[in-house]
């Protein structure tokens, strides 16, 4: 298998566009995927810059470092930057690079077309801080509840950029959510059937079908929104006949299989990335592919409870409570398994793994804070509280942004063709660690002891100085860990240690080809003959599929 | 972790800050520690397998390759079943509080609440009309249903209750029993536009006999109005204050809130300021300096001008 990476022989002299140009012309997946992930590490740097604003503001009582008005367009952007443009993008992008090198293919089935809805995500971005010169940005939080983005209510044309972006970045997003099925379903290698598909593909499989039936559901409520907007038409106009409520449902409905699309993914690199670093397979192979599978169904039918408090009657409050209640089941099994394969393992803490790590620990903080936001009456006191700010970070802070660094440091030297710094990742783990934890820990109590979120500013006197003060601390050395892996970054691309094919004595095939691997990616297309194709070759005496009946 | 979760909120001494006054709020606080404690053990569990692991299953130099394991479908489906059992334990408890924190007794108090952008309008059987500070008798129930004016808002009372939005065009329905006198701090906790922040309110629970005499207080009209030819009155006027304000007797404007009985609250502006007579006069000066952004503008009154409007709306009692 290691000669596969060689150059092909004889092959004709093609005239490839060179420099910056390469980049733009390209329909190379992993090309269009260095360019997504670039993208995010922007968009995250001003996500990031956005947050700082934010706690800085709410450092002390009563300060007025911001006014209403810019601290309410800043937490809005901060809210649709990270989902829409850091951790969506980031995620997607990795799925771009990876999905054809791990199922043995040359390209994704519509190369054209991801380049199209790379160039989509670009242009919805151009839109969305556009609003900053064209009269104000958009400032009714991420979910934007009817009726304060009528046009009596929202006056600039901030929410129209907004509702304008995300359609064309949902186009972009679902268009690429049909590549990546077509081209699990297509382009496998031989051998490499659904039962050996990695993990990470799996999850894959799942977040698009989530992707491709929930956008359309935001895609249709922004349409409303802007129709409202933009011709006076009355949808979610109670004055005019309209049903705010609408808002909310159609909302949510795309909203919380988002939660999963922007979940799952990671729980993919995660279940990549501990049994590498135990050097054990995973544990229960079926089991974390099928709880996955099961969280994908769920999360269709968890939508209300994110309206408890909205005035649904108790019963259709508790039908929503027990399917929330239940997707706790299958995630659940998720970090059990990850725990089993880490049992009797020989654990190497290289700096992926320490992230994977922090990754299980956080998110299961916010998985059990989130179980307690599924019961009826707890939710009615947290909801719309810091409590509930704490508890989203740590399911997509603490839970993907974690799993998305362990998957930048793993699968970094595939992509340049150079290790990170070990020195430095590990200074960046423990930074963002301490940072994140004071951050967010002491939101909770925030939420409990009643205060709201999205308050600008907070009266003196009511408990929450110090907490929130620490919050803000926590945030500067989240910023300061963001820069040490800036720094990482740079130094790694000009000066890190040359990786080689397979740094990592990883199994999966994407460790088969050179790194960075070539425009074709195999030279001979392999076959398949188990979940670990290089552990076969490394261990003939006892291969992999050999115990494939075995989960 | 451990020493995180106990070092870093500076009101560890207190980890349930909220102190449940009513038979709705302490349901609430009941199922809270119900979850936490289940949680509570799944979170040291698994944090302590995962130290457990790492400590004992870290590679050592020169180790060969562990041993692999595949899979064990009996410890699936523990894992399985167990989280299975636990909820349906949850959620069993849970089903009980949710009917006794939504039953309403037949001789509730009506109220109804009406959110604005940004303040809190009360209307009490008998047409008396109060904003931000919402008086309710110790020892029975009020039924409170809750609109909105303009957007969507949440009516939240952290002692009292849990929340509930309101929601133009809708009627929501939300409880609660004050069982001690005294002064609950609540906020609205829905964004609902530029001065969220400053969209507080006040619960004030008095004795049965003191709510009947702020009823009746609030019932009557004014003891004597303001002489029609005082500076403040024609500043009142002359300046439309009526187009958005009642004040009984002088004035029907229902945008922005009643001021009929403005000198018995606590606090201005939905609880940017207290009520005192210097700050009114630093209000009445410019509202827009405390409360930018929110609808009440700035008259650009003199000093004097400021402190007689001041006057005249601290003896509206």
């Amino acid at each position: 298998m290691a000669a596969v990476a060689a150059p092909l022989a004889g092959q004709p002299e093609v005239v490839w566009p060179r420099g910056l140009l390469k980049w733009i012309v390209t329909v190379d997946h992993k090309r269009i995927g260095i360019m997504y992930i670039a993208t995010s590490v922007f968009f995250f740097a001003v996500g990031g810059i956005e947050s700082l604003l934010i706690r800085t503001q709410l450092a002390v009582p009563q300060n007025d470092f911001l006014g209403p008005q810019a601290y309410n367009q800043v937490f809005t952007l901060h809210g649709v930057t990270m989902i829409f443009f850091v951790v969506m993008p980031w995620l997607f992008g990795f799925a771009n690079f990876l999905l054809p090198l791990m199922i043995g293919a040359r390209d994704v089935a519509y190369p054209r077309l991801n380049a199209f809805s790379y160039w989509m995500l670009v242009s919805s971005g151009v839109f969305l801080y556009y609003s900053l010169l064209g009269g104000g940005g958009p400032d009714a939080g991420w979910y934007a509840y009817a009726p304060l983005t009528e046009h009596s209510f929202a006056t600039s044309n901030g929410d129209s950029y907004y509702a304008l972006a995300l359609i064309l970045s949902g186009i972009g997003t679902i268009a690429t959510a049909i590549n990546f099925l077509v081209t699990v379903i297509h382009h496998r290698a031989p051998g490499m059937t659904y039962n050996r598909l990695p993990v990470f593909v799996w999850m894959m499989i799942v977040t698009s079908i989530l992707t491709l039936f929930a956008l359309p559901s935001l895609t249709g409520d922004l349409l409303m929104m802007l129709v409202d907007r933009l011709f006076n038409a009355h949808f979610f106009d109670p004055g005019g006949g309209g049903i705010p409520i609408m808002w909310q449902h159609i909302f949510w409905v795309f909203g919380h299989p988002e939660v999963y699309i922007m979940a799952l993914p990671a729980f993919g690199f995660i279940s990549e990335i501990v049994p590498v670093f135990s050097r054990k397979p995973i544990f229960g192979y079926s089991f974390i592919v099928g709880s996955g599978v099961a969280i994908g169904f769920l999360s269709f039918g968890v939508w209300a409870h994110h309206m408890f408090a909205a005035g649904m009657t108790p019963l259709q409050d508790l039908v929503f409570s027990a399917s929330s209640m239940a997707i706790a089941i299958p995630t659940g099994v998720k970090i059990f398994t990850w725990l089993a394969t880490l049992y009797g393992g020989a654990i190497r803490f290289r700096t992926p793994m320490l992230f994977a790590l922090g990754f299980i620990a956080m998110f299961l903080i916010g998985g059990l804070s989130g179980v307690t936001l599924a019961v009826v009456p707890i939710d009615w006191q947290v909801n719309g509280s810091y409590y509930l700010v704490a508890h989203f970070h740590y399911v997509l802070f603490g839970g993907t942004a974690f799993g998305i660094f362990a998957a930048w440091y793993y699968w970094f030297p595939k992509m340049s063709g150079r290790m990170m710094y070990e020195g430095l990742g590990k200074a960046h783990f423990w930074l963002m660690f301490i940072g994140f934890n004071l951050t967010f820990f002491p939101q909770h109590l925030l939420g409990i002891q009643g205060m709201p979120r999205r308050v600008y500013t907070y009266p003196a006197g009511l408990g929450w100085d110090n907490s929130n003060l620490v919050s803000t601390v926590g945030a500067y050395i989240l910023g300061l860990s963001v820069i040490v892996f800036l720094l990482n970054l740079v130094r790694s691309i000009r000066s890190g240690v040359p990786a080689g094919d397979n740094p990592w004595e990883a199994w999966t095939l994407e460790w088969s080809t050179s790194s960075p691997p070539p425009d074709y990616n195999f030279a001979v297309i392999p076959t398949v003959t188990s979940r670990r194709p290089l552990w076969d070759i490394a261990h003939p005496e006892d291969p992999d599929w050999q115990h494939e009946h075995e989960l | 972790m451990l020493a995180l979760l106990l070092a870093a909120p500076a009101s560890a001494a207190s980890f349930w800050p909220v102190t449940p006054q009513t038979p709705q709020a302490r349901s609430i606080t009941f199922l809270f520690w119900i979850v936490i404690a289940v949680s509570g053990v799944i979170l040291f569990g698994v944090l302590g397998a995962l130290v457990l692991f790492i400590i004992r299953y870290r590679a050592r130099p020169g180790a060969a390759e562990p041993r692999p394991i595949y899979g064990n479908m009996r410890l699936e489906l523990w894992w399985t079943a167990i989280p299975f059992v636990l909820l349906v334990g949850v959620y069993a408890f849970m089903v009980g509080e949710v009917r006794s924190e939504t039953t309403i007794a037949s001789n509730a108090l009506d109220i109804t609440v009406i959110g604005h952008q940004w303040w809190w309008e009360y209307r009490y059987p008998d047409n008396v009309v109060a904003a931000n500070e919402l008086h309710v008798p110790v020892g029975r129930q009020v039924r409170l249903t809750l609109q909105s004016a303009d957007v969507v808002h949440t009516f939240w009372v952290p002692d009292l209750a849990g929340k509930e939005q309101t929601i133009p065009g809708q009627n929501n329905i939300w409880t609660f029993t004050a069982e001690k006198a005294g002064d609950y701090d609540g906020a609205c906790s829905e964004y609902c536009g530029t001065q969220h922040g400053w969209m507080r309110l006040k619960v004030i629970a008095d004795q049965p006999a003191d709510f009947d005499r702020w009823l009746a207080a609030q019932r009557q009209p004014l003891a004597s109005l303001p002489s029609s030819d005082s500076d403040a009155v024609k500043l009142f006027n002359d300046n439309a204050c009526g187009g958005c304000h009642t004040v009984n007797g002088m004035s029907n404007g229902r945008v922005a809130p009643d001021l009929t009985h403005i000198g018995s609250r606590t606090t201005i502006g939905a609880g940017v300021l207290a009520n005192t007579p210097e700050n009114m006069t630093r209000w009445m000066a410019n509202p827009q300096e405390f409360k930018p952004g929110s609808l009440m503008p700035n008259f650009h009154f003199t000093q004097e001008q400021a402190r007689q409007m001041a006057a005249l709306l601290e003896d509206l009692k």
